[in-house]
């Protein structure tokens, strides 16, 4: 009996394993070619950033995509995240100073802050705000975005215009930050997928649907609105919280509108709605961006041009509604689930 | 015996419009109550009313010797008033199985943190789920749909999966806003045993509007008539159906069912 038990035990969680020691390989990997020198640490920071971005977008997707709120102001919650995480290692603790041993903790704790914060914050925007719909709640999470930035710029313990330098650098390049920055994006996905596929999830899909019909069928629509609003916030407040660590040295401008709508565009490009869609898009046109560097000048006209013969070609975006299927929870009677699964587009 | 469903002197009035004017009907469990009126009477505002759809100016809802008035929308269902809509609103870009899962939210409950761990209990729990919406759908022979996306069904199999789903939120009250529209005369002939064949295997009391006569006559108890937000008539079928004011306010003067 007991060694049924056990087995049933492997059965389930094996998938997880799996996934975790995938990641564990992948990171290796990565390393070793660093260490060869065929990677160069400036590709190496590119992956890092092109996960900060699949993070930030699949908080993204849950509003937008999974709970249909239209909101275009996600720089504003990795600018909270940033700042805030910021603050607790260099301004609450001599991060530098503190024994190799307690490091990982107080990094761990100011991720976690800056996700709080950001959370704080897509509460206190998301509870009012989701009062109006459609275009108008876009305009007022695109204000908010800039309303935090300004008033970052005001506050002269973080740096004020100036930016905050010299914040340390502990998920960066050299000090093995792909661990974290991986740590936290498969984090992120796991709890992201198992949020979608739980009933909260279904209730921000209704949401999406048909307001008035879930309401009926007993939803209640608000709480699940700002809960998604808050929980994407979370994911980019964390993403922010990492950018500071990588970079060391955060500034008002990094979080501009300008960043929200890359969040946007990554989210659309790929597919809105679901998972895959946030991943392949956020990797994608990162790693897009990049190539196109030696251009110059040219590269935003050339990336324009991507956009937009995508959006003829390929108009619901690369993944189109299918999600990647390790994705989809495994349910017993669901031998033959649909690929589109909850999510639906 | 205290009524399921006592409805006293409710109105509502839209700026100078007063579209409902002190309506009121009484049900017993089991029973089947059905509305009629003529276009606009007013019909589908009182069901609005009876959801938490459309706040009542005036009067009250008494469910189960409760008040409702002023709770939201979802409140009235957790009390366990369920309804479907005159024009279809399943969650289109949903399959059928989803619709229905959505529909159990109310009896879905773990914490916020299990459920992003998806623990063994959630997992579990999401699987009776699964389980327990198949069987809904079973029921009411749609299992075939399960995996299906809602707006490519059928008519008829849409109007009966938005009855799934009333169902599936357990109610103890059903709403059927015109479940015969857009029906031939043999499909409301099925529609009539169906109703009966719900009341009595889902245990429900239930509260129709239609304008098919056969389908009213043949299944309810009780009929309220309205026209032009006011209650014209009421009383069993065969009453009604005679009552020289109910005609008239259908037929005009001189016609005859």
């Amino acid at each position: 009996m007991k060694e049924r038990n056990a087995n049933a035990g492997i059965r389930r969680y094996a998938p997880m394993i799996g996934v975790a020691a995938a990641v564990v390989v992948f990171y290796l990997a990565i390393e070793y070619l660093r260490q060869a020198r065929v990677l160069t640490p400036y590709y190496v920071q590119i992956l890092m950033f092109g996960l900060l971005n699949c993070m930030v977008t699949l908080g993204l997707n849950l509003i937008n995509g999974i709970t249909g709120q239209f909101s275009i102001g996600q720089a504003g919650f990795v600018a909270v995240g940033a700042y805030s995480s910021a603050a607790v290692t260099t301004l609450l603790f001599e991060f530098n100073k503190l024994p190799a041993t307690l490091q990982p903790l107080v990094f761990l704790f100011a991720v976690c802050v800056g996700g709080f914060a950001a959370g704080v914050f897509g509460y206190l925007i998301g509870r009012p705000s989701l009062r109006v719909k459609g275009d108008y709640l876009a305009i007022v999470t695109l204000g908010f975005g800039e309303i935090i930035r300004s008033l970052i710029r005001y506050i002269e313990a973080v740096g004020g215009p100036r930016g905050l330098p010299g914040i340390p650098q502990y998920a960066g390049v050299r000090g093995g930050g792909l661990a974290w920055v991986l740590f936290f994006f498969t984090l992120t996905v796991w709890f992201l997928r198992n949020y979608i596929y739980s009933f909260r999830g279904r209730a921000c899909v209704s949401c999406r649907e048909d307001e008035l019909a879930a309401e009926t069928m007993g939803v209640n629509t608000t709480t699940y609105k700002v809960q998604a609003f808050i929980v994407g916030a979370v994911t980019a407040g964390a993403a922010g919280a990492l950018q500071a660590h990588i970079i060391g040295f955060i500034h008002p401008d990094q979080f501009s509108y300008v960043r929200s709508t890359d969040f946007l565009v990554y989210l659309y490009a790929g597919g809105v709605g679901t998972m895959s869609g946030a991943i392949i898009g956020a990797m994608s046109l990162t790693i897009v961006l990049e190539i196109l560097r030696f251009l110059a000048d040219w590269r935003l006209i050339i990336y324009g041009v991507v956009l937009v013969l995508m959006m003829l070609y390929q108009p619901n975006g690369i993944c189109s509604g299918k999600e990647f299927p390790f994705l989809i929870p495994k349910l017993k009677a669901a031998a033959k689930s649909s690929k589109a699964g909850v999510t639906g587009r | 015996m205290t009524a399921l469903l006592e409805v006293r002197s409710l109105g509502i009035r839209f700026g100078g419009l007063q579209a409902v004017d002190s309506f009121h009907c009484r049900l017993n469990q089991g029973e089947i109550g059905g509305i009629i009126g003529p276009n606009g009477a007013g019909k589908t505002t009182i069901f609005n009313m009876l959801t938490g759809i459309y706040p009542p100016t005036a009067g009250e809802i008494f469910f189960r010797g409760e008040n409702l008035v002023g709770r939201p929308i979802h409140g009235f269902t957790e009390h366990g008033i369920a309804r479907t809509f005159q024009n279809i609103r399943l969650f289109k870009e949903l399959s059928a199985l989803d619709n229905i899962k959505i529909a159990r939210h109310m009896k879905v409950k773990y914490g916020f943190f299990p459920g992003l761990f998806r623990t063994e209990a959630v997992s579990r729990r999401e699987n009776e789920l699964e389980e327990e919406c198949l069987s809904i759908l079973e029921r009411l022979s749609l299992a075939q749909y399960a995996r299906h996306k809602a707006s490519g069904l059928p008519y008829g199999v849409q109007r009966r999966l938005e009855i799934a789903r009333a169902l599936a939120t357990s109610p103890e009250l059903l709403l059927l806003d015109e479940p015969a529209a857009g029906m031939n005369p043999q499909e409301v002939d099925q529609l009539s045993k169906t109703i009966l064949w719900i009341r009595d295997e889902f245990k429900v009391t239930i509260l129709l509007i239609e304008h098919h006569m056969q389908l009213v006559m043949g299944v309810c108890d009780h009929v309220t008539v309205v026209s032009f937000g006011k209650l014209l008539a009421e009383g069993k079928p065969d009453e009604v159906k005679v009552n020289p004011v109910v005609v008239e306010a259908y037929l005009g003067k001189g016609g005859k069912f």
